[in-house]
């Protein structure tokens, strides 16, 4: 019975548990991704910030045309760049850092059992 | 035999070691305060002596080791708690009861599907001197103080059942491996039943009260059923199952509650939506609601939504059904992303038109925000309007204080981005909004029923935490269970869930405030649903049988004859109300046929008095007056006026209606008391339930007197008279047999006979008697008087009708002219003459 526990044991630590960490930090980057709208903002990028929008009008009055093209939905486009490519950037950021945080978490538990009698060994040296 | 062999089971090895780990887990903790106690010392001496100091090295090593040794514990316990607890299934409970379905016993070891936890309750039961289902209950119940919860909320004492088990432990002589194999079945059954891997404690209690003697009886004496006990483990359950789901923040369901930070930049601002708005979307963010029912109403009304043309919802139903919570059901999955793709991580707002029409006193301005907030809804792109009773704002017209929304509304309705979800009730949809079909056929109606009682329950559990948290008070399973039948038998014109909600609230409340008892009992329920409904439900509750038992003799005190009439009724009565009638109509219907003056009214005013404790109970309808077929919406009630019938049943749901001369009301009208009749409801002239199930109903006719004449005066046999009347009414389409089918009972009077009017003339005189006693004065009632009265009183068309205002011009009078001219004083005795009608005082 005490060989199937340590048996079962090593399947727990080296199969089951990663499988959770792995879902669990794949869960933290797809939060993240969805957190900074990273998908919607790319494909949105170059629309009016807001979907604020100035209409042409229905005669030509080629002014009214510059104003709105120029000065106001060009610029509304630009700023929601703008907005879009510094959410985009954050967002990737952190989803750098999310995957370095996840790698480190799943090696350390891996390591866990070699590192935690390593320690304590180092403990048991240096007290006595 | 059952293959039920628990150490060759894979849970085995979890019950030998369960011991050791219970160890590490003391050992865990305690190496673990060490540590934490270490620490600070140990970073004391780092600051003052540096590493290379002989008692920092000490600490710094015994930190390590102790952290090293709490992480090792801690790892051994999540090991045995997530792996060793909880070892794979080769097969699951499904096959194994197939299997044992077909008889095929051995396949599969049965043991290997419980918890650890039951399974630590079967091995102590089966290592006992004598197995049965009584010791596998005791030691389930000692184990295990999650259980605790089940007892605590049925007011059951936990440690008096333990004793009483142990007793019958000990009176036991041999081993009941048959009840122990039954109860084992069960539990895999429950487990099965509520979809769980393996048998949980939960489930083997549930079989337990299912099949163990003991804790059956303690059940019954209880008044609980099994029932009772599968709920509240149901919410135990349910309990626990939050609370880890809560606990497991690296969830996505648990993540994406956050909401995103730039997805909005894609739609536009609401600036003025914002302002006349709730954001249901935000509101369930900070908290997400336990929603229960309507599961499928949702998912339709999710589709209706991703439409890509006409995509707004009418959700129609009564209030009260829970319309609102379908729309926070939708915002959850919409939050969660758990919705259909075009529904989800859109924001749900509700318009609040009541705050923009109470700021602006000018029509044209509130129509002009109304505008622009159905401007920027259909430019943002990513709202859903909801619009909560929305009746009140389409086609009420132009008056004073009223918006009518539509003609600004409608342009909106058929663009792709602009979504509605519109709340109404039956009468609203009927009485404003079908009359508007423009703005009907933009909208997808989807009706609302009713949920259930067992998903009242369950939202009625949820509500309890949160209100015992709120007032501090427990509230007992058994409160719950009362306001659900109570609500449903006294408040049938309201709704579940809100009418079991309100009245749990109110409960609490006055528990709280009015009684001060630490846990809320059912009779403090009856007591608010009394107040509620006007109708003394305790009272009745008790008193009720008495009333039932003795209804013979009460009626008897103000009917004089009649006795096969009485008797009917008596019996029919019992029959409704013990409960064990099929019929699912009214408590009681009953046509009363015979001439006029015999006491069919009467008999009426009589049940009422005796049955709802006052004549004001009585609905009395006098059917001359429907002769029409055009005097239908008088009775049931339209969108302009109360229904003579439905109203006042609506508002007093607990009394008589008497419908006076029915064989005077037009057929089609009769058609409708069909289904009253038959179902106990009907549906009023504005589209609602009326229910007719607490209601007595009495139909009084005098069609074919002439028969019951001729039958007296040829002396027929009385039990064929009745036969030959109901044939009379059928021949002249007085009656159709399936009217006459639906009444409980068909009761016919029998004239008054000279002893009876007597009777009656002694009632009368006595009634007057007892007056006078009040004053002091002895009237002494003569038999020629009362022969005298009966005389006068009794007409052969009218029966003893005129007998009342006989006793009033005769008697009554002499009485006050003499009170009056002081004549009469008190202590005097005085006698009334029958030949003059004069007062002679002795």
């Amino acid at each position: 019975m005490e060989r199937v526990i340590f048996y079962n044991y090593l399947v727990w630590h080296f199969i089951d548990i990663p499988k959770k960490i792995i879902k669990g930090w794949s869960n933290f980057l797809y939060f993240n991704f969805n957190y900074f709208s990273i998908p919607v903002l790319i494909m949105t990028l170059f629309s009016h910030y807001r979907r604020y929008y100035y209409p042409y009008g229905d005669k030509l009055d080629p002014w009214r045309y510059v104003e709105a093209f120029v000065f106001n939905n060009i610029l509304s486009r630009f700023i929601g760049m703008l907005f879009r490519s510094i959410f985009i950037i954050l967002g990737l950021i952190i989803e750098t850092l999310i995957f370095i945080i996840g790698l480190l978490f799943l090696l350390t538990w891996l390591l866990s059992p070699v590192l935690s009698i390593s320690l304590f060994l180092f403990g048991i040296n240096t007290a006595f | 035999m059952l293959n039920f062999d628990l150490k060759n089971s894979s849970i085995y090895p979890a019950l030998r070691w369960s011991f050791y780990f219970k160890i590490i887990r003391v050992l865990k903790t305690a190496s673990f305060l060490i540590f934490l106690f270490l620490v600070p010392l140990l970073i004391q001496e780092l600051m003052i002596k540096g590493f290379s100091d002989v008692k920092s090295e000490f600490f710094l090593g015994l930190s390590a080791v102790l952290f090293s040794l709490t992480y090792i514990f801690w790892v051994q316990e999540l090991f045995f708690n997530s792996k060793l607890k909880r070892p794979r299934l080769k097969t699951t409970i499904d096959e194994a009861l197939a299997c044992l379905n077909k008889y095929n016993l051995d396949k599969y070891n049965l043991a290997e599907f419980l918890s650890l936890e039951a399974a630590q309750a079967v091995d102590k039961a089966l290592n006992y001197s004598k197995v049965n289902s009584s010791c596998l209950l005791y030691f389930l119940i000692n184990d295990n103080d999650k259980l605790d919860f089940v007892f605590r909320r049925l007011l059951l004492d936990k440690e008096s059942i333990k004793e009483r088990l142990k007793r019958e432990m000990g009176n036991s002589k041999d081993n009941n491996l048959e009840s122990f194999e039954r109860a084992v079945i069960y539990s895999l059954k429950t487990a099965q039943k509520k979809e769980h891997l393996r048998v949980e404690i939960g489930d083997m209690l549930v079989a337990l009260s299912q099949c163990d003697n003991v804790f059956k009886k303690i059940l019954v004496e209880s008044d609980l059923k099994s029932d009772d006990i599968e709920n509240l483990t149901w919410w135990f359950e349910n309990i626990q199952q939050r609370k880890i789901k809560r606990r497991r923040f690296w969830d996505y369901d648990n993540l994406v509650r956050k909401g995103t930070l730039a997805k909005e930049w894609a739609s536009g601002y609401t600036i003025t939506l914002d302002r006349y708005s709730t954001d249901i979307t935000e509101s369930i963010r900070k908290s997400l609601p336990d929603i229960i029912g309507h599961e499928e109403e949702v998912r339709l009304m999710e589709r209706i939504l991703s439409r890509g043309q006409i995509s707004n919802v009418l959700i129609v139903g009564e209030p009260g059904t829970g319309r609102k919570s379908m729309v926070y059901a939708l915002a959850e999955k919409s939050l969660l992303g758990q919705g259909l793709a075009q529904v989800n991580y859109k924001r749900i707002v509700e318009l609040d038109i009541s705050s923009i029409s109470a700021e602006f006193n000018n029509i044209e301005e509130v129509e002009s925000v109304l505008n622009k907030i159905f401007e920027e809804s259909a430019a943002a792109g990513n709202v859903i309007l909801v619009i909560n009773e929305f009746h009140n704002y389409i086609g009420q017209g132009f008056r004073p204080g009223i918006l009518d929304i539509s003609g600004i509304l409608v342009p909106y309705l058929s663009l792709p981005g602009f979504q509605v979800v519109a709340i109404t009730s039956y009468e609203g949809l009927h009485r404003y909004i079908e009359k508007n079909p423009s703005i009907l056929s933009l909208f997808e109606k989807l009706e609302v029923s009713e949920i259930t009682t067992r998903e009242t329950l369950m939202l009625l559990e949820n509500l309890s935490l949160v209100l015992e948290r709120k007032y501090k008070k427990i509230i007992s399973y058994q409160t719950l269970r009362e306001i659900i039948s109570l609500t449903d038998r006294y408040m049938p014109n309201f709704s579940f869930p809100e009418k079991a909600m309100e009245v749990l609230e109110e409960t609490v409340i006055y528990t709280a405030s009015a009684v001060k008892d630490k846990i809320v009992l059912p009779k403090h329920a009856s007591k608010v649903i009394s107040r509620k409904s006007e109708i003394p439900i305790g009272e009745i509750e008790s008193k009720e049988r008495e009333v039932l038992l003795n209804l013979e003799e009460l009626m008897h005190r103000r009917i004089i004859n009649q006795e096969e009439a009485v008797r009917e009724v008596s019996t029919a009565l019992r029959r409704a109300r013990s409960d064990i009638a099929i019929k699912s109509g009214p408590m009681g219907c009953f046509l009363f046929l015979g001439p006029t003056g015999v006491g069919k009214t009467e008999t009426a005013k009589a049940i009422t008095e005796i049955y709802f404790g006052s004549e004001k109970k009585i609905i009395r309808l006098d059917m001359s007056e429907f002769q029409n077929i055009k005097d239908i919406p008088r009775l049931i009630g339209s969108n302009f006026e109360p229904g003579l019938l439905t109203t006042p049943v609506r508002e007093n749901p607990f009394s008589l209606v008497l419908l006076d001369e029915i064989e005077k009301a037009n057929l089609n009208i009769l058609n409708l008391f069909l289904q009253v009749l038959d179902e106990g409801f009907l549906t009023d002239g504005a589209g609602k339930k009326v229910v007719f199930k607490n209601t007595i109903i009495i139909a009084t006719s005098n069609a074919g007197y002439k028969v019951i004449l001729e039958a007296l005066k040829e002396k027929s046999d009385w039990s064929k008279v009745k036969q030959r009347l109901l044939d009379y009414l059928f021949k002249n389409r007085i009656f159709r047999p399936e009217f006459i089918n639906r009444f409980d009972g068909v009761v016919v009077f029998t004239p008054l006979s000279k002893k009876n009017l007597l009777d009656i003339a002694n009632l009368m005189l006595s009634k007057l008697k007892k007056n006078l006693e009040e004053k002091g004065i002895d009237f002494s009632i003569t038999d020629s008087l009362k022969s005298k009265i009966a005389e006068l009183g009794y007409n052969p068309v009218f029966g003893a009708r005129e007998m009342r205002r006989v006793v009033q011009d005769k008697v009554e009078n002499i009485f006050a002219e003499a009170l009056l001219k002081g004549e009469l004083k008190r202590g005097m005795r005085v006698e009334v003459n029958p030949k003059d009608f004069k007062l002679i005082i002795k």
